[in-house]
């Protein structure tokens, strides 16, 4: 349905110099399916879902829209925005302040072409079915600066698929609005999306929605998909230190491996200070290589300190402080020389500041990564996005 | 995918039009194909009378083509005492006015926009109708409301106080204050936008920080308008320095002259010396320049302050308490101040002898006056020349500026940027040389023009360009792109999101620019007074000769019914487009049924 191959697109930043927004993108995308763009501010999503959209232009690569290219670069062909039948929502929602509700939605079907637009009965149709299937039908005639945040996201939506378009993006739609509402609007736009069978790609820095929306996930970082799957791959495979830590903000360990793995064997990696824990190796390992152990803060289950020595090879924590959650208590605990997240049930009473725990890390349950953070760049987005 | 495409699609059947295949340099010009029609249109208005400007600078003869480069203009000028007290003057004039004017405008705009001042409404009433007459008419009522002898406020203080009590007219400080309340609306209406799109939010985050209402002022909201605020400033001292009215009144009388009373003694005391003239329009050029360098810079930051959003926002109003009539004192106060001199030439123009208002004066109040001006036909002809030559300007200015504002906001490229500097370039050129400069163009470039309105309108939109720019930039600033990209995406080509959308989310700023330009055009006397001739000509010059060798009732008969001419046609202008505004987006409104 839609694919791009070998996108670039580099802007001129002040300081820096030429930049990267997009650096080699390419992907594709069956018709049907609901695809994510994730990643933190910065790193080049919005700028390939606005290439897609026509309103950027990318400097080399090709995008090819239900078949038909709509960018290519080597042969020199560009369709404008207005000609690649696209429904687009936008962060600020841009709805139209001069225009009813009612207008908003019609004017996707009162533009272009002239002899390919609706008679007036059809158009009011279409417009009365796409208010009512985002249930705004009694808001049409409200002037749109009447409407509040969450109706003014509906109504994009609304003017999104007026004209039954054939791909519907989606630019950050949920960043502006409340969290009660981010998560109505959330099944909102899964159902209209199921209901009306279209290919949607979304564009989010927000991991809990690129989990709950998506039939596919690209994880973005300085203008490259550093990893792509199912929300299942993306969380409980994670394929790099960046998209551990970014969905799901895992911990992350730094150890050994003692023993040589392969893809998906246990493997049992030194933590230092005697303490070692089994994993699975998310690729070949090799004994004695530096690795990443990812440990999920759910992950990690919590004793009494073991009477006797603690040289026993177990965890020991010292808990810095807690956060109440409602279904759940979030501690920060210190362990060889770093702090970890962990997560117990609420009610426990035993974990206040201060107390110390032996920590248990279920086997199997994390991931061994090769140790990529040398890479700067993809530890400091990392950061960025923490921060 | 099962979903029937109601849309023309690329893929769905024989594409309309076969995809064009670009080069990524006919991309480029395409893209910015209307940028550079714009540079040329402007380009072809702006540049020649610049260029003839400079070369009279450094002729020598009487006739350019003849001329051969010197240096002696500048020479001759420059190492004349008299002329250097007169760039010391001016730049006193300048830098005194804008301060005073900014500074008013800018508590009238916070009062009335972001305060609960009661009266604050009457504001924009009293200042638009002072604004509609022209600013020597102004200076006039001020000569007969302070002036000496026959001076209102003298008598009145005199009579309150029992002393000889006479204000000083004719000092620097009263051409400062006078000039600074003839600019008053200008600067009031550049600095209102700023002031309304402001995001109360901002404010109130202030508040929530622990900062006082004080502290909230000088610590968030002035650095948040100060774009604006400065812009302001550069333009109201760039409007002073190249103003000839105030200075011709007053500072004549006073014995202090500036550059721009200095270039009109050079060319209508008796031969008119183009050289000299041309040498200190150099020399008030530079000084503009920095001004307008500053300006520039101004204008350029507020990009950052855009607040507005495609998101609905509700702005608040401070309460000032008990302040509020205190607010009230000034926020009126000053307005009917500024009317004040209107009212002496209302006064005067009901007479046939001047006298100052008294009791037994009204007993003389006559409308013969009127009937006797009404009846003459040049003062008709001047005044329809007028309307229609305003009317025409106002429409070519925004046309222009609302679309280059538009190409510079949104792609900002070489060739936007040589555009929005030419667009700026006349506000370096007085409206004296400007008029000089276009008249001698049309001399020296024969095509026609010489003798005929359209000289006129030419002068009147090049000198209006970067008034009608400032509108166009305030007003595309405060729309988020997305607006426009939205259209783009729903599938309006480039000419319906003008259409559609930019055209009517602009039309306030665009009709505020349009209705600024026409009311500055029929008060405009420095521009048009060469310009204007038997058969052609414009209602100000016809008043203002009538001013110098008729009468005071005469000229102030004259005065009110241009500006009343002036006023009619704004109100049905604005009317007439109140209605196209509704009727524009509403070219669809035909009323949704439901399914």
């Amino acid at each position: 349905m839609l694919r791009t191959e070998n996108l670039f697109k580099t802007f001129t930043a002040q300081e820096r110099g030429r930049v990267a927004a997009v650096n080699d993108v390419s992907f594709h995308v069956p018709a049907g399916r609901f695809f994510t763009l994730l990643g933190p501010s910065g790193c080049g999503k919005t700028t390939t879902l606005r290439c897609v959209a026509g309103l950027e232009h990318p400097d080399s690569g090709r995008i090819t829209i239900d078949g038909v290219d709509v960018y290519d670069r080597e042969a020199g062909l560009v369709v404008p925005a207005h000609r690649r039948a696209i429904g687009m929502v936008f962060q600020s929602y841009a709805i139209w302040p001069h225009m009813t509700a009612w207008e908003n939605v019609e004017f996707p079907l009162t533009v272009g072409p002239r002899k390919l637009r609706l008679p007036a009965a059809q158009r009011s149709r279409l417009v009365a079915e796409a208010l009512e299937m985002m249930h705004m039908a009694d808001l049409r005639k409200r002037s749109a600066t009447q409407l509040s945040g969450g109706q003014q996201q509906r109504l994009a939506l609304a003017r999104a698929i007026v004209g039954k378009p054939r791909l519907l993006l989606l630019d950050e739609p949920l960043s502006n609005l409340d969290a009660k509402l981010r998560e109505q609007m959330r099944f909102e736009i899964k159902r209209l999306q199921t209901e009306i069978e279209i290919t949607a790609i979304y564009v989010t820095h927000d991991q809990g929605e690129a989990l709950g929306l998506s039939d596919e996930i690209a994880i973005m970082c300085d203008g490259v998909i550093v990893q792509r799957g199912t929300p299942d791959d993306i969380y409980n495979r994670p394929q790099s230190g960046f998209v551990a830590d970014f969905v799901g903000s895992a911990n992350l360990l730094p150890g050994t491996a003692t023993e040589a793995a392969d893809e998906d064997a246990p493997v049992t990696v030194a933590l230092g200070g005697d303490v070692s824990v089994v994993g699975s190796a998310s690729g070949k390992l090799v004994a004695g290589e530096a690795v990443v152990l990812v440990v999920r803060a759910e992950a990690v289950r919590t004793s009494p300190l073991p009477s006797g020595s603690a040289a026993d090879g177990s965890l020991i924590g010292t808990v810095r402080s807690r956060v109440f959650l409602g279904e759940s208590v979030d501690l920060l605990v210190e362990t060889l020389g770093q702090e970890l997240r962990i997560r117990v049930p609420a009610g426990a009473t035993q974990y206040q500041p201060g107390s110390r725990f032996a920590l248990n890390i279920t086997p199997g349950r994390c991931l061994v990564l090769r140790d990529d953070r040398a890479e700067a760049p993809v530890d400091e987005a990392a950061e960025r996005a923490l921060a | 995918m099962t979903v029937t495409t109601t849309r023309p699609a690329p893929a769905a059947g024989p594409p309309s039009r076969p995809p064009r295949t670009l080069t990524s340099v006919g991309r480029r010009l395409r893209s910015r194909s209307l940028s550079l029609f714009l540079l040329l249109v402007v380009g072809l208005l702006v540049l020649p009378p610049v260029v003839i400007l400079v070369m009279s600078a450094f002729a020598d003869g009487r006739t350019l083509r003849y001329s051969e480069f010197t240096w002696e203009n500048f020479a001759d000028v420059l190492t004349d005492e008299h002329a250097w007290m007169s760039i010391k003057d001016t730049v006193i004039f300048g830098v005194g006015a804008a301060l005073t004017v900014v500074t008013v405008a800018t508590i009238l705009a916070w009062l009335v926009e972001r305060t609960n001042t009661p009266g604050r409404r009457a504001v924009y009433a009293l200042l638009i109708i002072s604004f509609a007459v022209p600013t020597f008419i102004q200076g006039m009522g001020w000569l007969l409301f302070l002036g000496p002898g026959t001076g209102l406020f003298n008598s009145v203080v005199q009579g309150l106080t029992g002393s000889d009590f006479e204000f000083p007219i004719y000092t620097m400080g009263s051409m400062i204050f006078v000039q600074a309340m003839t600019m008053l609306p200008v600067i009031f209406l550049l600095i209102v936008p700023a002031m309304r799109s402001a995001d109360p939010g901002l404010e109130e985050a202030a508040a929530m920080s622990g900062a006082s209402r004080v502290q909230t002022i000088l610590k968030i909201t002035l650095p948040l308008i100060r774009p604006a605020v400065l812009a302001a400033l550069f333009l109201s001292a760039i409007l002073t320095i190249e103003s000839f009215e105030v200075p011709a009144l007053i500072g004549s009388p006073a014995r202090i002259t500036v550059l721009s009373t200095e270039i009109f003694a050079e060319i209508r005391s008796g031969v008119a010396d183009y050289g000299a003239a041309s040498a200190f329009s150099i020399i008030m050029m530079i000084i503009t320049i920095a001004g307008l360098i500053n300006y520039q810079r101004a204008t350029a930051r507020s990009h950052r302050y855009a607040t507005v959003r495609g998101k609905a926002y509700r702005p608040s109003r401070v309460d000032l308490g008990r302040w509020k009539y205190v607010a009230a004192v000034f926020a009126v106060g000053v307005p009917l101040l500024k009317v004040s001199p209107v009212l002496m030439i209302v006064w005067a123009s009901f007479l046939e002898r001047y006298k100052p208002p008294s009791l037994s004066a009204f007993g003389d109040l006559t409308t013969a006056t009127y009937a006797a001006v009404a009846r003459d036909p040049e003062v008709v002809r001047s005044l329809i020349n007028s309307v229609v030559l305003g009317a025409g300007a106002a429409v070519a200015v925004m046309v222009l500026a609302g679309l280059a504002a538009w190409q510079l906001v949104r792609r900002r490229n070489n060739v936007t940027k040589s555009l929005d500097f030419i667009m700026a370039l006349p506000l370096v050129m007085p409206g004296l040389v400007l008029g000089l400069a276009v008249l001698r163009t049309s001399l020296t470039i024969p095509i026609g023009l010489y003798g005929t309105e359209y000289i006129i309108l030419i002068a009147l939109v090049i000198h209006y360009l970067p008034y009608g720019m400032r509108y166009g930039h305030a007003g595309v600033i405060s729309l988020h792109p997305e607006l426009e990209e939205a259209a783009s995406v729903a599938g309006a080509n480039p000419t319906s999101v003008v259409r559609r959308i930019l055209v009517p989310l602009l039309w306030p700023t665009l009709i505020a620019g349009g209705a600024f330009v026409f009311l500055a055009t029929i008060r405009q006397l420095s521009l048009v007074v060469f310009l204007s001739g038997p058969g052609y000509e414009v209602a100000t010059p016809v008043l203002f000769l009538r001013w110098q060798y008729g009468s005071i009732t005469d000229a102030a008969a004259f005065a009110l019914i241009i500006v009343a001419v002036a006023c009619l046609v704004l109100a049905s202008f604005s009317k007439l487009t109140a209605g196209m505004a509704i009727a524009n987006p509403g070219a669809n409104r035909a009323t949704p049924k439901s399914k």
